[in-house]
């Protein structure tokens, strides 16, 4: 359905080039929920921006290629590109509150973005379609006329992936969706779009730092680090079978409240600076398995078993 | 006799009224962030206090520290009453107490040294440190930190560092004045998830070395199991649940302990569980629910609920507030 290949990304600044993504492929399959995974600078944010060509300056898409349905976004005229914005492929950010105007209640925020990509429709029509969507995230339709800041941020976050879904698009880009809400809000956000994912048939890009969230929600996941992908995988083999140490440490340092009396593992160091990457693999200086090679060349993406990818050196010993 | 003793605490704020509002003398309204909780922390123990935005918690860690006095209730710190000491005795106990905060990058001023930050913290001490007395401490600090060579870390700005060691430097902050008793507010929130489990680690073991007496706000239910011995679970303004993490965390008796646990994502793909989770949020703490404040949204509330408040209770070894444990 969605596939990016070898994608670059870059950002300009006084301190250098930042590399926000490199040699990044990956490709979405029709109906699954895909996890990106990741610490802030890992890019995975960047990428989801990529997918849909939002990235703004200083930073700059400079190679690669994101066929989506058989055509290159980043070769799309923006006519082109805005009848795929919205209506095909559709965002969901991590904070509702600067995402929603203040000034216009939620009805008007339906309105406004039904009617920009279908100018055809009435108001009466979008105001039709509103209704429906509302009820779907589980808000009363009552309460079309109330303003954001009447909202509490669950309730918000519900507005946002109504709003998403308005014009039924076929992939949602969710970009740390729940990260802002409160532990037990965020299951009850997760519990919704698990469930609108059925019903509308989507596919999903999960954006997020939780393994905990990528675990219960996700089929397959891709691990990302230091711009680069370290490994991807079905949620379950990745948990129970890392292939990269990178993955392997994070999760036995992550504490889970199912393990009584669990001992964490520690990873050393801290993520690399973007604007001065280490040669070679960017976890060398981090992973107690590096050798020789590993500091010299960059490890690629290979099949380790079936579905199962991964960027380590390791893995040709 | 506890370490720190807090007895029917309450912290109401004002809610500010606009001038038309005061002219038709509407009622005075208050946020009641802590509305009489009574809970107490061992010498040694790493006490934690769980629960949403809301709570009451971070109030609750600034009381204890008595960085705001409380509306009524007592504070006890090694037996005495806090609020009632004079001025000198008053500096004295302040001077055992420090806090960690959970931004390293707004909490460290960005146009100073982070070594002359650490010893600065010493400057206005009652043992009147000298210059050089202060610099030697600040670098000892940030050796045990794990900054170290402290003299190269010394002379850094917090922008030439990572998050991770800037919160470490805000932890050498803390401890360089010797206190006995830290709040750590959501120490490990704002690290990156790679080096979360570095600065916990750091602080279970530094709670070791200095002898210290914790309480450890988090809204990470996890990261609490992980830390602490014993726990309190907050909602609106009051504790619902209380005792060994052991005990709480694996027999939880309140609803909505229950209901945080089961909402917790769990790292593992093949820990399927049913999620049952209570519908709606937390409510306004300017007008709480009547009685028992979660029986809007629990599932076994009964008649009674919406009635009376419940008593904490002993239940199973440890504390309750629920009228159907």
């Amino acid at each position: 359905m969605l596939s990016v290949e070898e994608l670059n990304v870059e950002y300009r600044s006084e301190r250098g080039v930042a590399k926000a993504v490199q040699d990044v492929s990956l490709s979405i399959e029709k109906g699954e929920t895909i996890g990106l995974v990741g610490e802030s600078g890992s890019g995975k944010s960047t990428l989801g921006l990529a997918i849909m060509r939002l990235i703004q300056p200083p930073g700059r898409i400079t190679s690669g290629r994101i066929l989506f349905e058989g055509k290159d976004i980043l070769k799309m005229k923006e006519e082109e590109l805005r009848k795929i914005r919205g209506e095909k492929i559709a965002m969901v950010f991590q904070d509702p509150m600067t995402s929603l105007n203040p000034v216009k209640n939620i009805e008007e925020h339906f309105v406004e973005y039904i009617t920009e990509h279908r100018p055809k429709l009435s108001r009466e029509e979008a105001i039709k379609m509103a209704e429906k969507i509302i009820s779907d995230v589980g808000i009363s339709v009552t309460r079309l006329k109330e303003y954001p800041h009447q909202f509490s941020g669950g309730m918000r976050q519900r507005v946002m992936i109504g709003l998403a879904l308005a014009l039924e698009p076929s992939l949602i880009i969710a970009d740390e969706p729940t990260t802002s809400l409160d532990v037990m809000v965020e299951a009850q956000i997760l519990e919704l779009m698990r469930r609108l994912k059925e019903k509308y048939q989507l596919s999903m890009i999960l954006i997020t730092h939780n393994m905990g969230i990528v675990a219960e929600v996700c089929n397959r996941v891709a691990v990302m680090y230091a711009g680069r992908i370290a490994e991807v995988s079905t949620a379950s083999m990745l948990f129970r079978e890392p292939k990269h140490p990178y993955t392997s440490m994070l999760i036995e340092s992550i504490p889970n409240i199912a393990i009584n009396d669990q001992v964490l593992k520690t990873i050393p160091g801290h993520p690399p600076d973007l604007t001065d990457l280490p040669k070679g693999c960017p976890f060398h200086p981090r992973c107690p398995f590096a050798f020789d090679r590993c500091k010299v060349e960059v490890p690629q993406l290979k099949e380790v078993t079936k579905g199962s990818y991964a960027a380590c050196h390791l893995l040709d010993k | 006799m506890s370490y720190i003793e807090v007895i029917d605490l309450k912290k109401y704020f004002p809610v500010q009224r606009s001038f038309i509002e005061q002219l038709f003398s509407k009622k005075k309204e208050y946020v009641k962030a802590v509305d009489g909780i009574t809970f107490s922390v061992e010498k040694g123990a790493i006490h934690g206090l769980v629960g949403e935005s809301g709570s009451g918690k971070s109030t609750t860690g600034r009381l204890t520290i008595a960085l705001i006095e409380p509306t009524s209730g007592t504070v006890r710190f090694e037996g005495k009453d806090i609020w009632s000491l004079e001025n000198n005795q008053f500096r004295e106990v302040r001077s055992k107490m420090a806090m960690v905060f959970q931004d390293p990058t707004s909490s460290l001023n960005p146009k100073m040294k982070i070594g002359e930050q650490v010893a600065d913290a010493l400057r206005y001490r009652p043992e009147h440190y000298s210059a050089r007395e202060r610099r030697e401490s600040a670098e000892e600090m940030l050796e045990r930190v794990g900054l170290s060579p402290a003299e190269s870390f010394y002379s850094r700005y917090p922008h030439e560092l990572s998050g991770g060691q800037r919160q470490r430097v805000v932890i050498a902050r803390a401890l360089v004045t010797n206190p006995s008793y830290v709040v750590a507010d959501e120490p490990v929130a704002m690290v990156d998830v790679s080096v979360r489990a570095q600065i916990m680690q750091l602080l279970v073991d530094l709670r070791k070395q200095f002898n210290l007496t914790m309480l450890m706000i988090t809204h990470d239910l996890a990261v609490a199991k992980y830390m602490c011995d014993t726990v309190s679970v907050m909602y609106l303004g009051k504790i619902v649940e209380e005792g060994t993490v052991q005990d709480v965390f694996r027999m939880p008796l309140h609803p909505y302990t229950q209901a945080l646990l089961n909402a917790v994502p769990v790292p593992d793909p093949e820990n399927k569980r049913v999620k049952q989770i209570p519908s709606g949020e937390i409510p306004n703490p300017i007008n709480p629910p009547s009685g028992c404040r979660f029986h809007p949204r629990c599932p076994i509330a009964g008649s009674i609920c919406s009635v009376k408040e419940p008593e904490v209770r002993i239940v199973k070894g440890h504390k309750v507030a629920c009228h159907f444990a």
